[in-house]
């Protein structure tokens, strides 16, 4: 009899309270977790996770379009190196590598890329990246770049324009 | 005998023979009474459209009536809700459980339970049954000094970025935003913050865009359709006193040659061209070359030639471009800083943040100029040239990889296929 009552009793009351208790343990673990997440750039003493974010974009850069996707609003600074007036995201892949583990980025025009963690410490990560067109090698490179930051690779040529891939090492 | 006093003023509610000082009193009561939850004790009994369900509910949390047993099937039926929506959310990365995990480190679990994957509101809620105690409090002699969030997160598999909205769905109609911030006052974070780092880049503007149909739209011109007539231009002179054309005649007299105007505006907006350093990598095809640290830069041509306009038109592109220089000079005048949100800064030349001030393009079809300064946060940072070591580069056959910088020194490897566009 008293059933609905109680159910709206545990909804709006009891479940809400469990919800703040609970949060309230958790949101100081993550919140520590971020403040010790360090500037892009600049190494830490806290220990540095096995874990590497990469994420790759590819960006077609054109004459014939003026439009630019404003998904790219933020690194449109970046993308303007060349006299291209139109830019598209044309995908974007987020990895996650462990020291040896490598992630395969399909790209447009028939090529892929391929971005191996070599290592990783505290201030900087290295990382081999190759690209392959149709099966034969395009590039093949190794760079050490500071954590937290992104490079550029561009100038593969896709429908009359080139390519740029923003690439990031994240941790 | 407080506690006898409260719950007879609440089965007199139950049973809707309540007096309004009775409710008062037992509002009273209940606000002071340390058996029920703090979170509620002093928020209930307020609503009069919720009196009847919350002295049902009360009583069954001080034991005095016999439905410890119902009470937690409506508490578990409400946890079912949070399993739904933790389903239905799974898909989002990165889950917070994984990074509460991290944190935590191991878990270590008294009374013998041997497990971290107990699930702990079952177990307090069972005791709870048995022993008909004030679930808060169950809850907290059950956690001790374990991380009851973090075993009731991983139990639960949730994630952060749908924490709101299970949070939202659990709550019903009221603000548990709000009762969650004043609980978490104490943080010095702000919950969006941290969720937002938890989340990974949240593309908030594709959001938008997709929800107002940005994709298929030129943005300039919508912007434009939204703009009405307004001529910013005159309003800006206006405000700062002249006319367009005295300003014109202003900067025609000061402007001297075209290209210099234009060189001018260029370094004002800080649209430079392609820089290389002294020492660039250069790999040619199967070539394998290691990096010299970059020292310095010259201007090169840039990788696609620009247009070749004819020099009427560079004049008056020069022109129109120190006029909009001016204008944005102006406009930086005018604007209070206030205007400006605290998450935006103006673009600047520093370096390795990029700016967020865009620049002002050209509209290629109206021979007319589109503003598209638009202030924008960002977190992508890129390498310069001393961020990044090259340690080797090989191309292919046809392949020449150059190491370039653009903009701001940000770093870039530029691959040449050979091939004419």
């Amino acid at each position: 009899m008293w059933m609905q009552s109680l159910k709206r009793f545990a909804r709006v009351w009891l479940a809400p309270a469990l919800a703040v208790i609970a949060i309230g343990s958790v949101v100081p673990d993550v919140a520590m977790a971020q403040a010790r997440r360090p500037a892009p750039g600049q190494p830490t003493k806290a220990p540095v996770p096995n874990r590497v974010g990469v994420e790759v974009m590819v960006v077609h850069a054109t004459q014939k379009e003026t439009k630019v996707d404003p998904r790219l609003k933020d690194i449109m600074r970046q993308l303007r190196f060349t006299n291209f007036k139109g830019f598209k995201l044309l995908q974007e892949q987020d990895s996650v590598l462990t020291d040896g583990n490598d992630t395969t980025v399909s790209v447009a025009g028939g090529r892929k890329l391929k971005v191996r963690l070599l290592s990783h410490n505290a201030s900087q990560a290295k990382v081999q990246i190759r690209m392959f067109k149709e099966g034969n090698k395009v590039l093949d490179t190794t760079v050490s770049i500071k954590r937290g930051m992104a490079f550029l690779i561009a100038g593969p040529n896709f429908q009359g324009g080139k390519l740029i891939l923003p690439i990031t090492v994240d941790y | 005998m407080a506690g006898t006093t409260l719950e007879k003023l609440l089965e007199h509610i139950r049973d809707g023979e309540a007096t309004a000082e009775q409710i008062a009193e037992a509002r009273e009561l209940a606000a002071h009474d340390a058996r029920l939850p703090e979170e509620i004790r002093s928020e209930v009994l307020i609503d009069a459209d919720e009196l009847v369900a919350v002295a049902v509910g009360l009583l069954a949390v001080l034991g005095s009536d016999d439905f410890g047993d119902l009470l937690k099937e409506a508490l578990f039926d409400e946890l079912d809700i949070a399993d739904d929506v933790m389903a239905a959310i799974s898909a989002v990365t990165p889950p917070v459980a994984d990074a509460v995990r991290d944190e935590a480190g191991d878990i270590g679990i008294d009374r013998g339970l041997g497990s971290a994957s107990v699930l702990f509101t079952a177990e307090t809620l069972e005791e709870l049954g048995d022993l008909g105690l004030p679930i808060r409090d169950a809850v907290l002699a059950e956690a001790g000094h374990v991380d009851i969030a973090a075993a009731v997160m991983s139990k639960l598999d949730i994630d952060s970025t749908g924490l709101a909205d299970a949070i939202r769905a659990e709550a019903g109609d009221i603000d548990i935003t709000a009762e969650t911030l004043a609980a978490l006052g104490d943080l010095g974070l702000s919950v969006r913050e941290a969720v937002v780092a938890e989340a990974g880049a949240i593309d908030i503007a594709s959001s938008v865009f997709a929800t107002i149909g940005g994709e298929s739209l030129d943005f300039a011109a919508a912007v434009r359709t939204e703009a009405g007539t307004i001529d910013i231009a005159a309003r800006v002179v206006t405000d700062i006193g002249g006319s367009v054309s005295d300003i014109r005649e202003a900067v025609l007299a000061e402007a001297g040659e075209a290209p210099n105007v234009w060189m001018g505006v260029i370094e004002i907006i800080g649209a430079r061209q392609t820089i290389v350093p002294e020492a660039p990598v250069i790999a040619f095809p199967g070539e394998f070359t290691v990096s010299p640290a970059a020292s310095g830069a010259h201007e090169l041509p840039p990788p696609v030639p620009a247009n070749n306009n004819s020099r009427w038109a560079y004049g008056i592109g020069a022109l129109l471009m120190a006029a909009i220089a001016l204008i944005i000079v102006g406009l930086t005048q005018v604007i209070p800083s206030s205007t400006i949100g605290d998450n935006a800064s103006i673009a600047t030349n520093d370096g390795d943040r990029a700016p967020n001030l865009e620049h002002v393009i050209p509209d290629r079809d109206g021979g007319s100029w589109t503003p598209e300064a638009v202030l924008v946060p960002t977190d992508m940072v890129f390498a310069s040239a001393a961020d990044v070591v090259v340690e080797n580069l090989e191309s292919g056959d046809d392949v020449v990889v150059m190491q370039m910088m653009g903009d701001d020194g940000a770093m870039i490897l530029w691959v040449d296929e050979g091939e004419v566009l």
